[in-house]
């Protein structure tokens, strides 16, 4: 089975080369989708087997889906997506890859402690949208809004998304408690490098509000 | 005799009047455009000159004035434009999404 790493990475210039070097000791390949880096992102990720580069940022979900409809032409069976600011450690990846495998399920969430390491306001945002997704959807995912996921080919194409931004981490759990695919939750192991970085109370209310939407419209 | 807010609305009126003619003749309109833009300026002119004339329109609905019903058709004519534009813009920014994803991978960088 051929496992590809997809990291959509947007300003990470001073992480990127160490998150390539880290991943690639537990796939068969590193895909990176430079999304329109006004920094020097694209030259310091030279060392992925693909380098992707966005002409204009698009934002997340659209990286996202660039670097998966790659890795799937590359011939990938499993994808691993994490994210390109060193928050993960790819050292969690072979366990993910192993329940995947073993228990015959679709895609695996990592999913953050949820405790004093993570920022205050993080914690609690996520606390309201996993919430309101169980509330929404019946589907506990104890951190909706983890970059860090792997899953099969045929399940990408039940999950896949149309939000463009952070909203797509949150949709894809609604695809897959909508396809009702076998899933598993993982703790995972993490650094906050950048507090400025990742989903914002802006981010929240928006993902909260499409929470509402999805329920009515899809 | 002509009130003040009718000499800002009539000058108004021929401004967007003289806006629509110059991008049709600059062919950034199409006919199509042109005529339903000059339709709704020249409509727009005719009632700020005339109010009277829609006593008989207004009054049944329970609309007081030609001012009021400038104001809920303006109401309108905001929301109807505004759902037309997030449309747009939505079907535009998934276009451009496909585009460049295309041109991305077209132009992947393989590891030597």
């Amino acid at each position: 089975m051929k496992t590809v790493a997809v990291i959509p990475a947007y300003n990470e210039d001073e992480t990127i080369a160490s998150v390539i070097e880290n991943t690639r000791k537990y796939v068969d390949s590193v895909i990176v989708v430079d999304d329109g880096s006004r920094d020097e992102t694209y030259e310091h990720a030279a060392e992925a087997d693909i380098l992707i580069r966005h002409s204009v940022n698009m934002n997340k979900g659209h990286a996202m889906i660039t670097g998966i409809e790659a890795a799937i032409r590359e011939g990938a069976d499993i994808i691993v997506a994490i994210d390109a600011d060193d928050q993960h450690d790819p050292e969690d990846i072979p366990l993910f890859i192993k329940t995947l495998i073993e228990e015959n399920l679709d895609i695996v969430f990592g999913s953050r402690k949820l405790d004093g390491n993570m920022p205050p306001v993080l914690r609690f945002g996520n606390l309201f949208l996993t919430t309101a997704t169980y509330a929404l959807y019946g589907i506990w995912i104890s951190d909706t809004q983890s970059g860090f996921r792997v899953f099969t080919k045929e399940a990408y194409k039940k999950i896949k998304w149309k939000s463009k931004d952070y909203r797509m981490e949150t949709e894809m759990i609604v695809n897959a408690a909508k396809n009702k695919l076998k899933y598993k939750e993982l703790k995972i192991k993490t650094r906050y490098n950048n507090p400025h970085k990742g989903t914002t109370v802006m981010d929240g209310i928006k993902i909260f509000t499409s929470l509402i939407i999805w329920r009515i419209t899809k | 005799m002509i009130a003040g807010i009718q000499v800002f609305g009539i000058l108004f009126a021929l401004a967007m009047c003289y806006f629509t003619y110059l991008y049709y003749k600059r062919k950034d309109y199409p006919k199509t455009d042109y005529l339903f833009w000059m339709s709704i300026w020249i409509g727009f002119l005719f009632l700020v000159s005339f109010p009277s004339a829609t006593s008989d329109i207004i009054h049944p609905l329970g609309i007081a004035s030609t001012m009021q019903l400038f104001t809920i058709l303006a109401f309108l004519l905001t929301f109807a434009l505004l759902f037309y534009q997030h449309d747009l813009l939505r079907k535009n920014e998934q276009k451009i999404g496909k585009l460049v994803r295309e041109n991305a991978i077209e132009n992947a960088k393989r590891k030597k």
